[in-house]
């Protein structure tokens, strides 16, 4: 199963086989979490966030537009319900609500040092306009295209890549002696 | 190329994000290699992409993914839906269209039930009798009536004109048959608001109904043979059931198990008319 498409896979869920799609699942599942964990800033609400992704692909999955990737639309869906999950909440969910684990670093110190960098520069990310922030949190694993991007948001290509060049240029200027 | 103006940033952007293809990107690449100001612009950008990219990986707790899986499996399955376009019978694995068949069946059968509740000594049901000689005594007067108004009616189109002569179901009593709308057109509410005429004619068909059922009745009673129990709405109704309207039932179908058939969600609606209903 794992050689097939996802095409090859959602041909086999739509002709019945559901099995097929926890295979769907288990290969976008920390793709989709992370998408929802950078939008969202809590484990809590992308843990939500993330299963109800899968659970509306799964029972859209009639509507699927296979001329595109898989990913770009499950990520669509992720970041609608963020966009709802947002809604709900009135605001963002505070960064403080993390409890950052200081990753698996021999050194405390550094990685001490690692992890307040990192709040700093997802702060300053939080801190950028909307749409210059969700084009570089999309773009930040590298997954998706200027074109997915776009699609995903539902703005040109070339939006995309404006909106992602005056962010980072916002953030370099922020972050001097930073990074 | 040195000519900065010819090259926008976002395109040097562009070229650090490997958006771009041949000949584009050896075009930014050339230029960066030549131009200070447009090589620092591209390092600034890296160092802020990977920043972001570094900043922005953050991993779900241990062991989050090992059950993920079921547990969105299990949410889909206690919602109890199939993806659109596939029926639920289908992601039970049921057979739909023997199932299908059979909720018609009984449903027809039940429906038919409610219009002949058993057979007579002349092998026929109830409701078949009833409306058999309800049907023959309209015809009959329709006949007469036609008879009556042939010379009128040929003046204008013609006697083959005739309901008798085309051998046309009469849709209503014969009193009312010239005066359109027909009674099967109209509405429950337009059948009350009669005249006082009117109102006295179909006081005496009533009448003439009653009397004619308790006949048919005795009649039945004193035959041998399992004995029908009771006409529809025995004890219910004023007046025995009359044959003034369609009767209609509806039908629900089970969904189609066809991959490209577009949903009902809940099901095919079908609308069948009953035997006699016009």
């Amino acid at each position: 199963m794992d050689n097939l498409s996802d095409q090859e896979i959602i041909d086999q869920v739509l002709s019945g086989d559901d099995e097929a799609y926890g295979h769907l699942v288990k290969r976008y599942q920390r793709a989709v979490y992370s998408v929802a964990r950078r939008y969202l800033r809590s484990h809590l609400a992308a843990d939500d966030v993330a299963q109800e992704a899968f659970i509306r692909a799964f029972f859209s999955l009639k509507s699927y537009d296979s001329r595109f990737r898989f990913y770009t639309w499950l990520v669509r869906i992720t970041i609608n319900l963020c966009h709802d999950a947002v809604k709900r909440e009135g605001r963002y969910l505070p960064l403080a609500a993390e409890n950052e684990a200081a990753d698996n670093s021999a050194d405390p110190l550094e990685a001490a040092v690692q992890s307040d960098a990192c709040q700093r520069i997802r702060r300053e990310i939080d801190e950028l306009p909307l749409d210059q922030r969700e084009v570089i949190l999309l773009r930040a694993d590298r997954e998706l295209s200027y074109q997915e991007i776009g699609r995903v948001l539902g703005i040109p290509a070339g939006t995309v890549m404006s909106r992602l060049f005056r962010g980072r240029q916002t953030l370099a200027r922020r972050l001097k002696g930073i990074i | 190329m040195n000519d900065c103006r010819k090259i926008r940033p976002e395109d040097i952007q562009a070229y650090v994000d490997r958006e771009l293809m041949a000949p584009d990107r050896s075009v930014i690449e050339e230029h960066i290699k030549s131009c200070p100001g447009c090589r620092a612009l591209a390092e600034e950008l890296s160092r802020v992409e990977r920043a972001v990219a570094e900043a922005e990986c953050q991993e779900a707790p241990e062991g989050y993914f090992e059950n993920f899986g079921s547990r969105v499996t299990a949410k889909i399955a206690s919602q109890g839906k199939a993806p659109a376009g596939r029926s639920l019978w289908n992601l039970l694995g049921w057979p739909t269209v023997p199932l299908a068949a059979a909720a018609a069946l009984a449903l027809a059968i039940t429906a038919s039930r409610l219009m002949m509740t058993g057979p007579t000594p002349h092998g026929m049901t109830v409701g078949d009798e009833y409306v058999s000689r309800e049907s023959a005594k309209r015809q009959s007067a329709e006949t007469e009536l036609d008879r009556k108004e042939a010379p009128a009616r040929g003046k204008k189109s013609g006697s083959s004109t005739s309901r008798a002569a085309l051998d046309i179901p009469p849709l209503v009593p014969s009193e009312t048959a010239s005066q359109p709308p027909s009674v099967a057109e109209r509405s429950t509410d337009e059948i009350k608001d009669t005249t006082p005429s009117q109102a006295a004619a179909k006081a005496e068909r009533e009448a003439s109904c009653r009397d004619d059922r308790s006949a048919y009745m005795e009649e039945l009673a004193e035959k041998p043979g399992p004995a029908p129990a009771t006409l529809p709405g025995e004890g219910l109704l004023e007046s025995p059931p009359r044959l003034l309207r369609t009767t209609r039932a509806i039908l629900i179908c089970l969904p189609s198990d066809r991959p490209d058939a577009s949903p009902p969600e809940i099901g095919t609606v079908l609308e069948i008319s009953l035997p006699g209903g016009g």
